[in-house]
């Protein structure tokens, strides 16, 4: 009848590395991770490889930060992009963390809302599902993330009563989730009336059609982030394993510390770190 | 016996074709119908189970296609869209798998449910993660089978008990019937036999009892014929019987006629004794007025001064021509004029009382002249018309029987209107009315409350008067008062039953009538005497 006990049947741990596609190129550094750090390390590769006619850098799609960690112990990828600080058991992997810049996480609107700004009160109503339309009447389109998104995971901390809600919100199923950072912009930039959560820097490098809203009267800029003003930003970092680093990813993690990558840095919106 | 063997055979034949086609009504409701069930919606089950499989690969495609050298490594984020995807389908275990089948992510929602068939499961199609047309995972889905299990497994027992009752029906419930048939046939045979065997009984029962019948009948004629003879006589005998008492019945008539003209006159001799009666008692009364007043008369006569008159004039006549001297000198003398002032004043004195009780006197002779004259009056032979205030009759009657009234210590209360005189033979009407107030007397007699007999006169038309005499005494029970006018009838020991027959005849005589009411025992009685006003219409009645 094909009705089948189940019991005996047992999953491991994923293989390791077996799997794994062969680099496109033997000097190929692949880089891989957190969506947030896509964009901005597409670009700060690029510049690189120009100096670096020699040195490849892969940079595929999204594998989100977890991900990163992951491929990174495995020795799949030379360089993961995470877009928060490690865990203390992921520390322990033999795992070395690099940050590079900080960004300010923002509640961004799609550019057709009239509102430049909002306050905590009115962004906790909009997640409870009580207030629903923007001043002009239009309907309020809300645009989630999985519960593990780093974003979301700074406001839920930052913002007091705000993970309650945004946790009843996903056992009520009530938004339209999006599962890595590039689909989430999309949706909120090619969305009228949408509002969601995302960085200045992927506005920047992914020219999204997204205005950041002032949060309780405070604009997400730069220097409110440095002084610590403007409460939500994050670390974007690299990790590695040290004894499976190459010279050129080494070599890549140097140029991103000089002047060019840091000027790449802030004119996309990103605050060097030293 | 023969008959009953050959039903049973057919019985038998008939059981023997139904059992099997009841077995297999058992099998195809206990098997056919769970099977049919079961087969349908474990298909229904599998599908479900690869479409959810597929539905899942194709969400788990697009974050897999950003990198798919590495998408195994985005296993936290199958897990969360696996974790949104499992509420309320069902599903037992979800296996994500990479190509060589290596796990990647994996769900079992085995620990969390407990019960009779939990740790069964449907499998359904396995659904591949595609990129570029190369497979590089896939989706396994079970679905949990314990409810499909529970559903199936009762409808197997449902079907089951009604399989097996309803082949039981269709087995029994033909056989019952025949031999139910069977049975009454039988029993009905029996029936008709005892019945041709009562009836034969009965028959022979009704002829010998017809003979008997026409016997007897033959007696009862000769008896009646016997009797007809027998009732003949009688009859003739009781005619002569008859005709003998309605002879004796006129010569009683005639006697009575007799009597009752004897009786007329008795009554009418106790009715002037009455009045004699009454007549004697007030001048008896009237006469002990008469005596009082000439004994007065008498001691005054005895004690007057009048002698003392004559001792004056012997003084006078002592002193002769010496009077001057004597009445101016003799101290004897100069009393005499003083004394004779004040016997003249004494002496006047005493003769008016004589003179007044000597007119008392003469009025009370009057009154019995008055009594005597009025008992001549009413002693007169009837028939004579007169005409007179009614007042003045009914006060005449009251005069008469004044003496017994007061002696039986009888009020009486008159009521009269103002009525005009009426012209009438004033000794019936005396007569009834002294008849009415005696009655009323001897009503009262014994009362021990105030005994009160009420007069009344007052019109009772536009030319019919009535007089009505009314008693508070023993009064009469309403069966009395039809019989009451009726000759012969009375309540009194001494009564004759007369007086009041003679008074409703007499009132009839006058053109008028005589009635009486009451309100039953001791509530007293009134009699009417309703009478014509006019001289015309009395002599009209007459």
């Amino acid at each position: 009848m094909g009705i089948f006990i189940v019991g005996g049947l047992g999953f491991g741990s994923p293989g390791r590395a077996s799997d794994i596609p062969a680099p496109a190129h033997p000097e190929a550094v692949i880089a891989a991770g957190s969506g947030v750090n896509l964009g901005i390390t597409r670009l700060l590769a690029k510049a690189f490889v120009e100096e670096n006619q020699t040195i490849t850098i892969d940079i595929p799609g999204s594998i989100g930060t977890k991900g990163a960690i992951k491929a990174v112990t495995d020795g799949a990828i030379t360089l993961g992009l995470v877009s928060r600080s490690l865990k203390e058991e992921e520390k322990n992997l033999g795992l070395v963390e690099h940050p590079y810049a900080r960004v300010a996480i923002i509640v961004g609107a799609h550019s057709s809302v009239q509102e430049d700004t909002i306050t905590t009160r009115q962004l906790i109503e909009i997640f409870k599902g009580t207030r629903t339309t923007w001043k002009d009447g239009n309907p309020i389109i809300v645009q989630a993330r999985e519960k593990s998104d780093s974003g979301f995971l700074v406001l839920q901390a930052a913002l007091p009563g705000f993970r309650e809600v945004y946790t009843e919100s996903h056992d009520a199923k009530r938004w339209t989730l999006y599962f890595n950072d590039q689909d989430a912009n999309r949706a909120l930039s090619n969305t009228p009336y949408a509002i969601g959560v995302t960085d200045l820097g992927m506005v920047a490098t992914e020219h999204l059609r997204v205005k950041a809203l002032k949060l309780d009267g405070i604009a997400p800029d730069m220097e409110r982030v440095r002084n610590g003003t403007y409460p939500l930003s994050r670390t974007l970092s690299f990790i590695y394993r040290p004894e499976l680093l190459p010279d050129e990813a080494k070599r890549f993690l140097g140029f991103v510390s000089t002047e060019a990558g840091k000027k790449i840095l802030q004119e996309n919106g990103y605050l060097p770190l030293p | 016996m023969i008959r009953r063997d050959k039903q049973i055979s057919i019985s038998r034949e008939l059981s023997k074709k139904l059992l099997p086609v009841s077995l297999i009504i058992c099998l195809v409701i206990s098997f056919l119908i769970p099977g049919a069930y079961s087969y349908l919606e474990f298909k229904r089950l599998k599908n479900e189970t690869s479409l959810y499989a597929r539905q899942l690969s194709d969400s788990i495609r697009q974050l897999a296609a950003g990198s798919p050298g590495l998408w195994k490594y985005q296993a936290t984020k199958y897990s969360e869209i696996i974790e949104s995807f499992v509420p309320n389908k069902g599903i037992f275990s979800i296996a994500v798998l990479d190509g060589q089948s290596n796990p990647i992510t994996q769900f079992s929602h085995r620990e969390k449910t407990q019960g009779l068939f939990s740790q069964f499961a449907i499998q359904g199609e396995p659904a591949s993660i595609l990129f570029n047309n190369q497979k590089i995972g896939e989706i396994w889905i079970h679905l949990a089978a314990g409810s499909f299990l529970v559903k199936a497994l009762t409808i197997f027992i449902l079907c089951l008990v009604m399989g097996g009752s309803l082949s039981m029906l269709v087995y029994r419930m033909p056989l019952v019937g025949i031999k139910s048939l069977e049975q009454q046939l039988l029993d009905y045979q029996n029936s008709l036999e005892e019945l041709v065997i009562q009836r034969t009984t009965a028959l022979q029962e009704t002829t010998e009892k017809a003979l008997q019948l026409a016997e007897a009948r033959r007696h009862d004629q000769e008896e009646l014929l016997e009797a007809k003879a027998s009732l003949e006589q009688r009859v003739e005998e009781r005619t002569k019987e008859l005709q003998d008492q309605v002879l004796a019945k006129e010569l009683a008539l005639a006697e009575l006629a007799t009597a009752q003209s004897s009786l007329l006159e008795l009554s009418r001799a106790a009715g002037m004794a009455e009045v004699a009666t009454g007549v004697l008692h007030n001048v008896g009364n009237v006469l002990n007025s008469v005596n009082v007043s000439c004994n007065l008369i008498m001691n005054q006569v005895r004690e007057s001064r009048m002698g003392n008159i004559a001792k004056v004039a012997g003084l006078i006549a002592e002193s002769g021509a010496d009077l001057g001297r004597f009445l101016a000198e003799d101290p004897r003398g100069r009393q005499i004029p003083v004394y004779l002032t004040s016997l003249s004043s004494v002496l006047l004195e005493e003769q008016q009382l004589i003179l007044r009780e000597t007119e008392a006197l003469q009025q009370r002779i009057a009154h019995i002249k008055e009594i005597v004259t009025m008992q001549q009056s009413y002693g007169r032979v009837s028939g004579v018309l007169e005409t007179i205030a009614p007042e003045q009759l009914m006060e005449d009657t009251l005069k008469l029987s004044a003496g017994a009234l007061a002696r039986h210590e009888i009020s009486v209360e008159r009521q009269y209107r103002d009525v005009p005189p009426i012209t009438a033979d004033k000794h019936k009407v005396l007569q009834i009315l002294l008849n009415l107030i005696n009655n009323a007397k001897y009503a009262c007699a014994g009362l021990e409350k105030e005994k009160i007999i009420t007069l009344r006169i007052f019109c009772s038309g536009p030319d019919r008067l009535s007089m009505q005499v009314s008693d508070n005494g023993r009064g009469i029970p309403s069966e009395n008062l039809t019989r009451i006018f009726q000759h012969g009838f009375t309540t009194r020991k001494s009564g004759h039953g007369f007086g009041l027959h003679s008074g409703a005849i007499a009132a009839k005589g006058l053109g008028g009538s005589l009635s009486v009411h009451s309100d039953g025992l001791d509530l007293g009685a009134t009699f009417t005497l309703d009478l014509p006003i006019f001289q015309e219409t009395a002599h009209d009645a007459r």
